[in-house]
């Protein structure tokens, strides 16, 4: 072998260490990302006993829940915090069969969230006249009743929210007897008393039976809260009036749950609201930190709690809210 | 070495299913603020009533498959803490002031989440409760034992403060007539709010029913008298001719307080009572007494009016005290 020779080999070994360095370096290689959120099974068992157990509640309507949903980019069933405890389907039901539903179906079972489907009064009464035409009045009540149980059941739901606004431009024959906060109306009476085979804290099923917005002094035993629309409520004597009169004087105040309206006031929390301690805060967190004269209250709600989503971190009012009412337990 | 392998994987087995993940155990009271028990009761110089008894019961965070047993006892090195904390100023509630009348561990039964019974303290002598700051008793959890060892107290639920306080009334709800004298009223000097024409507070003192103090008719201002009897007197209670001038005008709620310097004032509590009987007149009057349950030895005495029948004013014909 001649020096020629060996400065060559030598030569050719130094190129061939660059090029595997070369090739190393341009290995492609994992870049440590954010993990997206993985929750233990255990907390999922916690989350579910909370959920069972007795507390103020975080209620919330919540639109755009009625489509069909895709697994490929998250919607408003995928990002509902974990605490919120009642979903109230004011955007309908998904459809059946569809990625939405099954995301529905999973967050009952998984996190212990409750769904329950929401129509006006003036919605039943549409109800009735198109199922049971021809059969007479209270009759067709009772009638309607079970087929509301029936759809609740049949799509997997938790139970009813009605939306009961009757001195509030929504006429029908439920609430037609007057009464600007609580009415006394027969035919209100008689469909949750109805209802109450099926839903509420009478029938045994644990399914919800709710009202929303006014409320009906003769249905006390048959519902589990009252939420009521306390929109731009900023003060806690304002909050004590809502109960007095919604409440009729006979509603106990762990079944009144004021709820915040987050259409148009999601940005800042709800209005200023006075409270006692801290001075000027947002409404929602003052609604959590408010307690009735008479005893605990049943929780707070917002409607169209969806619209907190672009908060960051996302839905940080009703986070901080729920907090307030039950810290998690560490 | 079979059979060592078998023991070390049968030992880690056990270990795995006796030591939950996440798993706590806690406390918490059925109020508003889950960390905060209220008793309220209503004390007078010889008897208390009103709440007396408060409990609440240990959770676990989800339920396993092992009893748990929860260990709670007072912890007062926090009083501090928690007063700094909300502002306020309670008192530790003294030892001689409560027992606990379920022992002091509470289980919880495998299955559950909840303890089957609840930790119940019972306030003993409440007449001797008598700062008016209040008082708070911090109970926490000592310790937590399972066959579970993964079972852990709870961090930020380990405490409930019990907060105790007595509201005092000295003014007996029977109103029944006095035995005793009127006290001589000369030398009483008598301050009032405010008054309406021709209807002044020496009205008080005139020896007339028919007429009388009457307030302004503001419906914000407030409605009060002051007397200072020139020296310190034992004063039973007091006698009051309602104001005939206007029936409608007549107080159904009084705070009563005393003081003998004018500075530092002691509240005896409030008196309810009701306007005048349609069947009484100035010429036979329903008199109204406002009586002390023990003596009061003071020399300023101050009715502050907090409630009447109607409108925007209230008065008084004739008042005196009862030695």
């Amino acid at each position: 072998m001649n020096i020629n020779k060996l400065l060559t080999i030598a030569g050719m070994a130094v190129i061939s260490i660059f090029s595997f360095s070369c090739t190393k370096q341009n290995m492609p290689e994992n870049i440590p990302m954010k993990q997206v959120l993985q929750r233990s099974d255990e907390y999922y068992a916690n989350l579910r006993a909370y959920k069972k157990s007795k507390h103020q509640i975080f209620f919330g309507w919540f639109g755009g829940t009625g489509g069909a949903g895709n697994p490929n980019s998250s919607g408003v069933l995928d990002q509902i915090p974990d605490s919120v405890d009642i979903v109230s389907l004011w955007g309908g039901y998904p459809i059946p069969g569809s990625y939405n539903a099954a995301v529905l179906q999973k967050t009952r079972e998984l996190k212990g969230t409750k769904f329950v489907w929401c129509m006006f009064g003036s919605g039943v009464a549409n109800l009735m006249a198109k199922n049971f035409p021809n059969v007479p009045l209270p009759e067709s009540i009772d009638l309607v009743a079970k087929s509301m149980a029936d759809t609740i059941s049949k799509h997997g739901l938790d139970g009813f929210d009605l939306d009961y606004e009757p001195a509030y431009g929504d006429r029908s024959i439920f609430g037609d007897s007057g009464g600007s906060f609580a009415t006394n109306d027969p035919e209100t009476q008689r469909l949750f008393k109805a209802l109450s085979q099926y839903l509420g804290p009478m029938s045994g099923t644990g399914k919800l039976l709710i009202i929303d917005g006014q409320f009906d002094v003769g249905i006390v035993p048959y519902v589990d809260y009252l939420m009521q629309q306390a929109y731009g409520a900023s003060s806690p004597s304002l909050l004590q009036g809502r109960l007095r009169d919604f409440g009729g004087g006979v509603l106990p105040p762990e079944k009144f749950v004021p709820c915040e309206d987050f259409e148009t006031k999601w940005d800042t929390g709800g209005v200023n609201f006075a409270d006692p301690l801290l001075g000027t805060i947002p409404s929602l967190i003052g609604f959590a930190r408010w307690q009735p004269t008479q005893g605990r209250k049943g929780g707070i709600g917002a409607y169209h709690a969806e619209y907190e989503y672009p908060h960051n971190p996302d839905y940080k009012f009703i986070r901080q809210a729920i907090q307030i009412m039950n810290p998690a337990v560490r | 070495m079979a059979v060592c392998c078998i023991l070390i994987l049968n030992a880690c087995k056990k270990d795995g299913e006796m030591n939950s993940k996440e798993l706590s155990a806690f406390i918490k009271s059925a109020g508003g603020d889950v960390h905060i028990a209220n008793m309220a009761f209503k004390r007078t110089p010889i008897a208390a009533s009103g709440d007396s008894v408060t409990k609440f019961p240990a959770y676990l965070t989800r339920e396993i498959n092992s009893d748990v047993l929860v260990n709670i006892s007072a912890d007062e090195s926090l009083v501090g803490t928690f007063n700094s904390t909300n502002k306020t100023s309670y008192v530790l509630l003294p030892a001689a002031n409560y027992k606990i009348l379920s022992g002091a561990q509470l289980t919880i039964p495998a299955g559950s989440v909840i303890s089957t019974d609840s930790l119940r303290v019972q306030l003993v002598d409440r007449i001797k409760l008598t700062d008016d700051n209040g008082y708070v008793l911090p109970l926490s959890i000592r310790d937590v034992s399972a066959k579970d060892k993964g079972a852990k107290p709870s961090e930020n639920y380990k405490t409930v403060y019990i907060i105790v306080k007595g509201t005092y009334s000295n003014i007996n709800d029977a109103q029944s007539t006095l035995p005793g004298t009127f006290i001589a009223r000369t030398g009483w000097v008598l301050t009032v709010s405010n008054t309406t024409a021709g209807a002044l507070g020496p009205a008080m003192l005139d020896g007339s029913n028919t007429t009388a103090w009457r307030s302004s008719n503001s419906s914000s201002a407030a409605k009060w008298l002051s007397i200072d009897m020139g020296a310190a007197q034992q004063i039973k209670g007091f006698v009051y001719v309602p104001n005939y001038v206007l029936t409608t005008e007549n107080a159904t709620g009084i705070n009563v307080s005393t003081s003998m310097d004018n500075v530092t004032w002691t509240t005896q509590g409030s008196w309810k009572g009701t306007g005048p009987a349609t069947t009484s007149s100035a010429a036979s009057p329903d008199l109204k007494n406002i009586n002390f349950i023990i003596p009061v030895q003071a020399r300023y005495f101050r009715f502050d009016i907090t409630s009447w029948t109607s409108g925007s004013r209230v008065g008084i014909a004739e008042l005196n005290a009862v030695q």
